[in-house]
């Protein structure tokens, strides 16, 4: 079982990997660790894959472990593995400058915000999921998620580079 | 732009490395040399040290930063018992480390409380580990235009300690005229207070709320709290319902009806109840003023919930009578929360 990947394993990583790499660059803001962390993951997964898939949702218990792992990193100083030799240059390096300055605006806005906010905005805001799913996947009660995004919400809002909007769902909670 | 599409937005194009399974699968592998030789490792140096281990962890345990001077509230503003004293917006600025903010409710009427049934309740000292976010919100007060000495009853006193120099007592008179950066500090502090009440309590710290076996008819507030109560007191934040929180406990209590004293009659401990409560509630935010001009009311209903981020139990109360069509009533969902806990009235 350790040599080669469990089943379905393969199939998964490929049909998933590029949403979860998406939310793990939101989280760290940086290609090589969010890379990291999506490797480390799924290095997790790897090795309870049976019972993972067995349990019946897959991709909701690789997210959980990817945004509480993301949540722990603060606990301690980071140690995680480089994968920068594994990752190629991108195709194209043609990046407009304006483009990656609003990028680098809404990245450095994010970096500005605690662990636990960052995950809890991805999760409600990207990811899509409600207070109580946000904080079963943290951990935590569903007021900490109510006052975490509120608050993220706040710094956002704050920023004067920044005038993000909630969803109107979002309004008045 | 929303926060969703400027996030998405935000994702630049991000390389996959060739062959992303098998870098995996190298962790994977590494990940489980590693764990056989720690668990080796950890075997020989339990066995090697776990006489010595005691000593050693108690010499290398760090200290905890303690905070200089008492942590104790004053009871009057004439209480200085050798503590600086700062009046907010003087200009002076506070040191930003506090190790820890305690809130006060400081009496400042001349009445007595306890002879007062009126009186509102007070709020116990409030500690919050850290507070330079309070600091900082007492540091940004405006100057005072004026003060005058005529609606106090209770005001709110910051005491802030520190691990290097003596505790200072910061004075937030609600008296003087100011802007809302006065109303920052208290909010500041009670949004980190439950904050780091939620990191720490779970519902098995919270104790269920009881009956009081009489209500003093006469000095019945059918609001939560009488209307003067500040949010020190409630707990809860201008512009929030009156129940922000889930709650962890909830007690309903049904009175007969009686001057001057109310006698209990029934007391259920319903916390899935006291969730569907503050649905109801938190839609329809009611002091159950009841119908003014009956006099035959039937019984009082008192429920109480706790949370646990909430630093008092709230309190909700409702006159009753079989049918109301000259007065403001509660929804009836609300009532209808309520009955579904201690039935229908009769």
């Amino acid at each position: 079982m350790s040599g080669s990947p469990p089943d379905g394993f393969t199939e998964f990583v490929a049909a998933r990997s590029d949403a979860l790499l998406r939310s793990a660059w939101l989280l760290t803001g940086d290609a090589g660790r969010a890379e990291d962390l999506l490797q480390t993951v799924l290095a997790t997964a790897w090795g309870r894959w049976p019972r993972i898939v067995a349990g019946g949702h897959p991709e909701a218990y690789v997210r959980r472990v990817l945004f509480t792992t993301y949540v722990s990193w603060w606990r301690r100083r980071w140690r995680g593995e480089v994968p920068s030799a594994d990752v190629p240059e991108p195709a194209s390096r043609v990046d407009l400058a304006g483009e990656h300055a609003d990028r680098d605006v809404v990245r450095r806005a994010l970096a500005g915000l605690s662990r636990q906010q960052r995950a809890v905005v991805v999760l409600r805001y990207v990811e899509d999921l409600s207070v109580e799913r946000t904080a079963e996947v943290l951990g935590c009660s569903s007021a900490t998620v109510r006052v975490q995004a509120s608050r993220a919400l706040r710094a956002l809002r704050a920023d004067p580079a920044l005038n993000p909007q909630p969803s109107s769902e979002e309004v008045g909670r | 732009m929303n926060v969703r599409d400027m996030l998405l937005d935000a994702v630049p194009p991000l390389p996959s490395p060739p062959d992303r399974i098998a870098a995996v699968g190298r962790r994977y592998r590494r990940r489980r040399r590693r764990a056989a030789v720690a668990g080796t490792l950890a075997l020989a140096i339990l066995a090697g040290v776990a006489a010595g281990l005691p000593q050693l962890t108690r010499r290398e345990s760090l200290e905890p930063v303690r905070p200089v001077g008492p942590a104790t509230c004053p009871q009057t503003t004439g209480d200085r018992a050798g503590r600086d004293w700062v009046s907010a917006g003087d200009g002076r600025v506070l040191p930003g480390n506090p190790v820890e903010v305690v809130a006060c409710d400081l009496d400042v009427d001349v009445r007595s409380p306890a002879a007062d049934p009126l009186y509102p309740p007070a709020s116990p000292p409030r500690a919050l580990s850290g507070g330079a976010d309070v600091v900082a919100a007492l540091n940004r007060v405006s100057p005072v235009i004026a003060c005058y000495d005529i609606y106090g009853l209770r005001q709110p006193v910051f005491l802030l300690r520190y691990a290097d120099r003596p505790p200072v007592f910061v004075n937030l008179n609600p008296d003087c005229r100011r802007d809302a950066s006065w109303d920052e500090p208290l909010r500041v502090f009670l949004t980190d207070f439950r904050e780091q009440r939620l990191r720490t309590t779970t519902a098995a710290d919270v104790p269920t709320p009881t009956c009081d076996p009489t209500v003093d008819v006469p000095s019945l507030w059918l609001d939560r709290t009488p209307p003067w109560a500040g949010p020190l007191t409630l707990g809860v934040l201008a512009g929030e319902p009156p129940l922000p929180f889930e709650p962890a406990a909830a007690t309903f209590c049904r009175y007969a009806f009686e001057r001057p004293l109310a006698s209990l009659r029934t007391a259920e401990h319903a916390t899935d109840a006291g969730q569907r409560f503050r649905t109801a509630v938190n839609e329809a935010p009611s002091n159950g003023a009841g119908c003014p001009k009956r006099t035959d009311h039937l019984v009082l209903d008192v429920v109480k919930v706790a949370d646990l981020a909430g630093v008092a139990p709230a309190e909700f109360r409702y006159l009753r009578t079989r049918s109301c069509v000259d007065g403001v009533q509660a929804s009836p969902a609300v009532l209808a929360a309520v009955d579904e806990v201690l039935g229908p009235i009769s």
